[in-house]
């Protein structure tokens, strides 16, 4: 039996047999799994609902590879040619199949609640067993699709620390099971961070103003409304005839039209193009809308819970002594509504092997104003902090060096200017040139995004602040830190500069051109705030 | 500036009846451990082990040979292959339009292997680590330098490796694992392999001896066995 250590948040131990009597010493408590049917040795399944999500991870399986999809859509091309009725055929075996698959997994996934943690047992083939404690934990959250929420049932995911892990999860089970298993892990013998207080308190709650404007600051939006710019005179080119077909119509009809003529096309298109935005914002809205509806922050404990959700339901706790940063976001349009964006990353992996990235993990809190942004920052640094502020605006942030407008303005506009240029005057003459001009754009840029550039610190914490039309902020704790290095470019020796590269759990922070005996000392007192710290980083 | 806004103050605010830094080894005063509710006192950074202050081992010289062995080994494979494909195109008549294309690839090739044999003279021997009371550093880099810090207690295992030229040369590395997948992990390459051994030793030692007073060290990913 080989024993593979994933990452380092759960054990999974691959055989190519059923382990048929891992479960004998069993049942010291099933977790009241009432959920399920028992088996005689303490193993539990899912209600048969389960099929459902087994059936939406294959097919997403399945569709998430472009290869299969590509494969398949040209097997049943080639099919229907031959015969429509065979293509029907195939696709209805498919679909069975699919089905069947589905229905196997469910047969073979058990689990068991155990003294020290959740055993899960799946695989047809390959008999996978995970086996997470409860200490490693670091949250629940749920999920409830709309079939499921009339049913009663939940989706749990546990989230684990460390990389790439397998993550499990246990679908179609009731409410009930899912809180008493909160309550085990909340539970559990480690030593925590005092939380401000211990009794379930609504931080946040979101109406649907707010959720509209979500919708209409989703930076998506204007991203895709350029590129839907870029491409209006192609979409447009139809609406164009139709309209010369229809003017032509009305010029007959009404001849008072006939000398708005050319103003109409100017109009038409601009409202094409409104027409186009709005569309977008629409769209965004009702993402927003089905993503963030009945928004709710509450602290229970030491945890951070959110759910939202209009069909789909979601649920996500996290811990707050696991959060390792807190990111604050600001788009332009977020800018304009003095409205900000804030995530907790806790310690733990990416998205699992195999699956989608998505943000059941982190904590996202999507619009927010400038004093919950700190009421927030209080709550998830708790004691420490205190000095600092998560707000980009703040004017305490000192900036870094302007040599940091260097590296992009030569090797991103200078070389490549200057190389075009030369390349140009040789093929086209002296009106290539005018690439020179690309340098000043690029010096612009830099110069935007060395202003966002600042960082602030007080004994216990850190702040970065970057970006360039917009802000992203990152805090963090010193005593969470789990390496540090202070690195220095060619450029950076010369002008006594350094860089100073924070690496936490859940990613890195880097804080670049700033005076070398600066980073050298934070380096240093970051060292010893971690090293020194009695209180658990995770 | 908030930085040495701040390292001012910490000076000023320095409590008396702290203990003085101990020089040696990096270990740190404990008296923030016991801290009064109401009295926080800071460190003056000044006062804090520097990291450049330690002193540096050197990797083993023979990782230099052992580099370059390597890499002779990697050109002479490469050597081959162009060999091989010089001998296919001079001999097919359909591909003769790419005969221009050799006198490059041969001089790219010599080039990297002088390259290749060069390069571990100047960069090898200005890498380095050190090993102190409560961290692991490593420092790298030519043009780009770096100096890296692990903290004992973040440690999440460390694990020995060698590949096969360096069985040759009777060298290892070291990596030391932290969590999160970013940034890698602090990597020592170019130890003596018995040096690589005592040094994932003392290291997992290390990351125990802080497991017995702070039990929220993960010690099953130390490598230590069950936590109680």
């Amino acid at each position: 039996m080989e024993v593979s250590k994933s990452g380092n948040g759960a054990r999974t131990v691959r055989d190519g047999r059923v382990p048929s009597r891992v479960g004998k010493t069993a049942s010291a408590d099933s977790g009241g799994c009432e959920t399920g049917s028992t088996q005689a040795d303490g193993w539990l399944r899912t209600t048969p609902l389960a099929v459902f999500f087994f059936l939406g991870r294959t097919v997403k399986s399945l569709v998430s590879n472009v290869g299969n999809l590509a494969a398949s859509a040209a097997g049943i091309a080639i099919l229907v040619k031959q015969h429509v009725l065979l293509a029907a055929a195939v696709v209805a075996l498919g679909l069975v199949a699919l089905v069947v698959a589905a229905v196997l997994r469910y047969l073979f996934f058990q689990f068991r609640v155990e003294e020290h943690g959740v055993l899960i047992r799946q695989g047809v083939l390959k008999k996978t067993q995970l086996d997470m404690r409860f200490d490693r934990i670091q949250g629940i959250s749920t999920e409830q699709s709309l079939i499921y929420r009339m049913l009663g049932l939940v989706t749990v995911r546990f989230t684990t620390a460390g990389a790439a892990g397998d993550e499990g999860h246990l679908p179609a089970v009731t409410p009930e099971f899912v809180t008493r298993l909160r309550d085990r892990i909340d539970a559990k013998p480690v030593q925590r961070e005092q939380s401000s207080g211990s009794e379930a308190e609504t931080l946040l709650r979101l109406d649907g103003g707010d959720v509209t404007r979500i919708g209409l600051t989703d930076p998506r939006v204007l991203q895709f409304a350029l590129v839907g710019t870029a491409l209006t005179p192609a979409i447009g080119k139809p609406f164009m005839d139709a309209y010369e077909r229809a003017t032509d119509v009305a010029i007959q009809s009404m001849a008072v039209l006939a000398d708005l003529g050319p103003l109409l096309g100017v109009l038409t298109v601009a409202a094409l193009f409104v027409g186009i935005v709005l569309v977008f914002l629409l769209g965004s809205v009702v993402v927003a809308l089905l993503r963030y509806h009945d928004f709710e922050l509450r602290q229970e404990g030491s945890a951070f819970r959110t759910s939202s959700g209009l069909l789909t339901r979601k649920d996500v706790t996290v811990e707050v002594g696991k959060v390792q940063q807190l990111t604050v976001r600001q788009g332009v349009v977020m800018g304009w509504m003095r409205r900000y964006r804030v995530q907790a990353l806790p310690a733990s992996g990416g998205p699992a092997a195999g699956e989608m990235p998505d943000a059941a993990q982190k904590l996202v809190v999507p619009i927010v104003g400038e004093r919950t942004v700190e009421r927030l920052r209080e709550r998830v640094f708790g004691s420490e902090g205190r000095r600092v502020s998560v707000l980009p605006r703040d004017d305490r942030f000192a900036a870094v060096s302007p040599y940091a407008m260097w590296p992009p303005v030569v090797w991103l506009g200078v070389v490549p200017a200057i190389g075009a240029s030369v390349l140009g005057t040789t093929l086209f003459g002296i009106a290539a040139l005018s690439c020179l001009g690309w340098i000043v754009l690029v010096a612009m840029i830099a110069w935007q995004r060395w202003r966002r550039r600042g960082y602030l610190h007080d004994d216990d914490a850190l702040v970065c602040r970057s970006g360039f039309l917009g802000f992203r902020v990152h805090a963090l704790l010193f005593r969470k830190v789990q390496q540090v290095s202070v690195s220095q470019s060619p450029l950076q020796r010369r002008r006594n500069l350094a860089a100073l590269h924070v690496h936490l759990a859940t990613g890195s922070v880097t804080l670049a051109f700033i005076e070398h005996a600066a980073a050298k000392r934070l380096r240093d007192y970051i060292l010893y705030r971690a090293a020194s710290s009695r209180l658990a980083w995770h | 500036m908030a930085l040495t806004r701040s390292a001012a103050e910490s000076v000023g605010a320095m409590d008396p009846t702290a203990p003085a830094l101990d020089p040696d080894a990096g270990i740190m005063p404990r008296f923030l451990d016991s801290r009064p509710m109401f009295v926080n006192p800071e460190i003056p950074l000044d006062a804090l082990p520097a990291a450049d202050a330690v002193e540096w081992h050197a990797l083993d010289p023979r990782f230099v040979r052992c580099r370059q062995a390597r890499n002779v080994v990697r050109s002479v494979v490469l050597f081959g292959i162009i060999g091989i494909a010089h001998a296919v195109v001079a001999n097919v008549a359909k591909l003769a339009d790419l005969g221009w294309l050799f006198p490059w690839v041969w001089a790219f090739a010599v080039v990297r292997l002088a390259w290749a044999v060069f390069w571990p003279e100047v960069d090898i021997p200005r890498r380095g680590y050190a090993v102190r009371g409560k961290d692991i550093l490593y420092k790298a880099g030519v043009l780009w330098r770096s100096v890296t810090a692990v903290p004992y207690n973040r440690v999440q295992h460390a694990e020995t490796g060698n590949a096969p030229m360096d069985r040759r040369f009777g060298l290892a590395r070291l990596t030391v694992f932290t969590a999160g997948t970013t940034g890698g992990d602090l990597r020592v390459e170019g130890l003596d392999e018995a040096l690589a051994e005592q040094l994932r030793v003392f290291v997992v030692g290390k990351v125990r001896g802080e497991d017995l007073k702070a039990p929220m060290v993960d010690s099953e990913d130390a490598g230590i066995g069950l936590p109680a």
